[in-house]
């Protein structure tokens, strides 16, 4: 048996002439609660969806549960749950008829657990899916995938289009499902904060490309940020290896970077910094930072005096 | 397995009951007053259109949800095969379809069956109509399926699928008729129909992994690419400003004229010559469309034909063969009675019974049966049978002539009696008859192997005369010239055969023949049908030239290969010869081995241009980049660089990357892989 859960090897995926995923190689460990990070359009979904065999690869190949994902049999779907991106539900069906629907396809299906998940998200069991909220139908979903007592859990961008309530509901359920120590789940999301709550280890993708993965403190301790006081107008930096965000200003240079090194902090030093300071960063920032483009020796434009916007419209 | 099938039920069911609904509500306003031929009637009005709508849309709705592939995730991620899956679904879409339709069906047959209720006898076939209808539209239901799932555009290949369940129905409606053969056509074409589905449900719109689906798709995509193709090369036709045709016609002096009519921006003209092309003075004025002109020739009202001679698919489309016709079983017999005289009874002949059966048109029950003995009761077995199946049904309908090869009667039902008027020697059988000249003073004309007869309607032979014709290569029109009453038969050779003959012979009131002519094939290459023929040929595939006869695509196409062979075979052999080499191309462009190029190639030679179409519905057009390797052009979707043979350089590092070793994650002694 694996040690991981879901493992790729060079899985590619193009649509048309547009490359989605490229060369990826994930490993998620078993056990692990995995945050998928990246930007919209980033692959993410394209990803678990070949890992899951719902698409094939262009190249290379993907294992779960240490089986190929294209070859999945009944039995190990059985252990996977998977909750699809935008919570798809039969709109036809009442509550316990999408119980009764699914009760007969799981041979592990818990019940209590469904009316659990139920009862936490305040589901009337007589509702039908379509006349739901989105929050009801999120927690519908979610028990559905919750109750088969899956071994993995696959849960793509679970907490889309919810308000923070049904946000904070959806991650309180994870959280419920992850009490069985040897589940996993993966999980896509933009919401750091979520991510931040529930992950312990996280993969990023930049534009078809792994870029990350690693566990989430890691992460936190690569990505810094540092300003560069000068006496004057900053001067043109030289290359430098991990600067993934470059704000210049009037007098500083506000710099994030990714694995600082040595070297790195002797080179930010000879810049002629009158005063460098490393500042702590969020998450949240340092993600944005990560995924949001450098934008290196670009100055903002400044921003207008309040008596030339007046003199403008006059 | 059976809760997905119980699902797609009760999700589908509300599709059903609206096919249902609306298929009842037009059964049962038919049996409020029911026409004679109710069950034959009732596919031709309504099944045979509502099938089709009707198993498109029970395709189309029963995988709309699946189109998102967020929600074909949901659906196929399951612990049960992704085969029982789609086996559950189309089991419950096609029961409930079948169901929709056959029922009130069943209610239209239950109701034919009582007596009472038609004025003719009921017989089991004549259900296949409905049946058959019933189950093409299964053909509609994984075509709906396949063009709703399968990624294409719209205005593109998307459409085309439906190609197979049209050339379905064409093919089972009107060139097959036993009912077997068409339900053997339905089943193949579902199976097609059905394998395709499969694959694209199975690949979530791409059908790229299976051979099998995609020689399914690939079939269905190239009858709808061959069936527009036909479709704009007709239509086409509607844009030509004119044109010019010629044919042949008899006055009723017995003359042969030339008729070249010609079409110039909508105004019509006709040029009248003998058939050497001398002008004829006196139709200078003659304007066709003017109806005082309608008698200007002679009207052929007697048909001769040797059933044996008539070839397939005549024999469906112009014969009433077919099992969609109630002739084979029933034949209704019109004019029956003299003029003037007015009969209380329909009557049809019942083939398996070999009776006539009269039925009284207001309470719609048998009054009795006619034989050659003569009248029986309804409730008494006709004391004698005829001998068989009457010569040409299809063409006894409106004639007092009822023919067998043994014997020729005359139907006299304001007598309830049928008197023989002519047996042949043993060795000269009939093979047709019919009643020739004006409706009041008619004459029976009965053709044997060898011979032709004309009788007067006593019975007494006016004449007896050889023929000269061979019955199995020709069919033969008869008519009475007003003045003298001479007989003029005009010879054409049967469809398909060789060599082409067409002759007009005048016979004199004594069977002496008076003079024939022969007429020689007319080909006019300022028809515009030479031009349709040309473009017809551009498109045709190589492979069904030596498969389908020309006369068969004249008859049904409405061309003239038979005539413009040489433009038709040219043009279709030097689009052949394109088609291969743009498929040589395209191949290559796509990047495929040789043998599969030359497999495609070798096959678009035959299949002409719906091949390239099909080609390029089922590869995407590849995507090409720069290789770091050799700097050449080389396919994106493929890991070896097509040219150099360099593998695709991993994922370019830029300095951001954070990655953790296995230890890191608590794993010991596993690799973690590394980007």
């Amino acid at each position: 048996m694996s040690d991981y859960a879901i493992q790729t090897h060079h899985l590619t995926r193009y649509f048309g002439a547009k490359r989605v995923v490229f060369d990826l190689n994930l490993g998620v460990p078993c056990g692990s609660i995995f945050g998928f990070l990246g930007r919209n359009g980033s692959g993410k979904t394209t990803t678990l969806r070949m890992v899951l065999g719902l698409l094939s690869p262009t190249w290379g190949s993907s294992s779960i549960l240490g089986h190929d994902s294209q070859s999945l049999p009944p039995h190990i779907r059985a252990r996977i749950g998977y909750l699809a991106e935008g919570h798809p539900v039969h709109g036809w069906m009442r509550v316990r008829d999408a119980q009764a629907y699914q009760k007969r396809l799981y041979p592990r299906w818990n019940d209590d657990l469904f009316r659990s998940v139920l009862e936490f998200f305040r589901v009337d069991p007589k509702t039908r899916a379509r006349n739901m909220s989105r929050g009801e139908r999120a927690g519908l979903c979610l028990a559905m995938t919750l109750a088969p007592e899956p071994d993995l859990l696959i849960l793509d961008d679970p907490a889309i289009g919810l308000d923070p309530v049904a946000r904070r509901s959806l991650l309180e359920s994870m959280v419920y499902a992850t009490r069985r120590a040897d589940r996993t789940i993966i999980f896509s999301s933009h919401l750091l904060a979520d991510i931040e709550r529930m992950a312990d280890h996280i993969a990023v993708l930049d534009y078809s490309i792994l870029r990350a993965q690693c566990s989430l403190e890691t992460f936190r301790s690569c990505v810094q940020q540092f300003v560069l006081r000068f006496e004057g107008p900053p001067p043109e930096l030289p290359p430098i290896r991990g600067v993934i965000q470059c704000v210049p200003r009037q007098s500083e240079i506000r710099l994030t970077l990714v694995n600082v090194t040595g070297q790195t902090r002797a080179l930010l030093e000879n810049l002629g910094a009158v005063r460098i300071d490393e500042i702590p960063i969020s998450l949240e920032d340092s993600f944005v930072s990560y995924l949001g483009g450098t934008l290196e020796n670009v100055r903002l434009p400044e921003t207008p005096k309040v008596a030339e916007l007046a003199g403008g419209v006059a | 397995m059976i809760s997905i099938f119980l699902r797609e039920l009760r999700e589908n069911l509300k599709w059903a009951a609206v096919i249902f609904g609306v298929l009842l509500v037009m059964v049962l306003h038919e049996l409020r007053d029911p026409p004679t031929m109710l069950l034959f009637d009732l596919p031709q009005r309504y099944t045979l259109w509502l099938g089709p709508i009707a198993g498109l849309l029970m395709g189309v709705v029963q995988v709309l949800f699946e189109t998102r592939p967020d929600n074909w995730g949901f659906v196929v991620h399951r612990p049960v095969p992704r085969a029982g899956i789609f086996l559950a679904k189309c089991a419950a879409g096609l029961l409930l379809l079948y169901a929709a339709l056959a029922l009130p069906c069943l209610v239209a047959v239950i109701s034919a069956a009582r007596p009472g209720r038609l004025a003719i006898p009921f017989q089991g076939r004549m259900v296949f109509p409905m049946l058959a209808d019933v189950l093409n539209a299964g053909c509609y239901y994984f075509a709906g399926m396949v063009l709703t799932l399968r990624k294409a555009r719209w205005l593109g290949t998307r459409l085309l699928p439906l190609g197979v369940p049209l050339a379905s129905s064409a093919i089972a409606i009107m060139f097959i008729a036993p009912f077997w053969q068409a339900l053997l056509v339905i089943l193949i074409v579902q199976a097609i129909g059905a394998a395709a589905a499969w694959g694209v449900f199975a690949d979530n719109g791409a059908a790229e992994r299976r051979v099998a689906t995609r020689f399914a798709l690939g079939a269905m995509v190239y009858a709808g690419a061959i069936g527009m193709a036909i479709g704009l090369v007709g239509f086409s036709q509607g844009f030509t400003p004119g044109g010019r045709w010629q044919y042949y016609q008899v006055d009723r002096d017995g003359n042969v004229v030339l008729i070249t009519q010609t079409i110039q921006h909508g105004e019509r003209g006709w040029a009248f010559t003998d058939p050497a092309g001398r002008p004829l003075p006196q139709y200078d004025r003659v304007d066709l469309d003017d109806p005082a002109y309608a008698n200007q020739f002679l009207r052929f009202n007697a048909r001769l034909v040797d059933r044996e001679s008539i070839p397939w698919p005549i024999t469906v489309l112009y014969t009433s063969a077919g099992y969609r016709s109630p002739m084979p079983g029933l034949i209704p017999l019109r004019a029956v009675a003299p003029a003037g005289v007015r009969l209380r009874f329909s009557a049809v002949y019942d083939i398996p019974q070999r009776a006539i059966d009269l039925f009284d048109p207001v309470t719609r029950m048998p009054i009795g049966l006619v034989g050659p003995a003569g009248f029986s009761p309804p409730d008494q077995p006709p004391i004698e049978r005829f001998a068989g199946t009457p010569l040409l049904p299809f063409l006894q309908g409106g004639s007092h002539v009822l023919a067998f090869d043994s014997i020729v009667y005359w139907i006299e039902l304001d007598h309830r009696r049928v008197r023989p008027v002519f047996v042949p020697q043993p060795d000269d059988p009939v093979f047709s008859a019919a009643e020739v000249g004006p409706a009041i003073d008619s004459k029976i004309l009965i053709a044997t192997t060898h011979r032709l007869h004309l009788l007067e309607r006593s019975g007494q032979l006016v004449w007896s005369a050889p023929l000269d014709q061979d019955p199995m290569r020709c069919n033969f029109d008869a008519a009475l010239l007003p003045a003298n009453r001479h007989l003029v038969l005009r010879t054409f050779s049967n469809p398909g055969t060789k060599p082409y003959c067409n002759v007009v012979s005048e016979y004199s009131v004594d069977g002496m023949l008076l003079h024939q002519v022969e007429l020689p094939r007319l080909t006019d290459f300022r028809s515009p049908k030479k031009i349709e023929t040309m473009a017809f040929g551009a498109i045709f595939p190589v492979a069904a030239r030596a498969i389908c006869p020309s006369w068969i695509l004249d008859e049904v196409l409405d061309v003239k290969t038979e005539e413009f062979s040489n433009f038709f075979d040219e043009f279709m052999w030097s689009s052949a010869i394109l088609c291969a080499i743009l498929t040589l191309l395209i191949a290559r462009r796509c990047g495929m081995g040789w043998s599969k190029t030359i497999a495609w190639s070798s096959a678009n030679l035959l299949l002409g241009p719906a091949g390239v179409a099909t080609m390029l519905a089922l590869y995407d057009w590849p995507a090409r980049e720069r290789c770091v390797a050799c700097g050449r052009s080389r396919l994106a979707a493929r890991r070896d660089c097509s040219h150099c043979g360099a593998p695709l350089a991993s994922a370019p590092q830029d300095g951001r990357e954070i990655f953790e070793p296995a230890e890191a994650f608590g794993l010991h002694g596993a690799a973690l892989p590394v980007a």
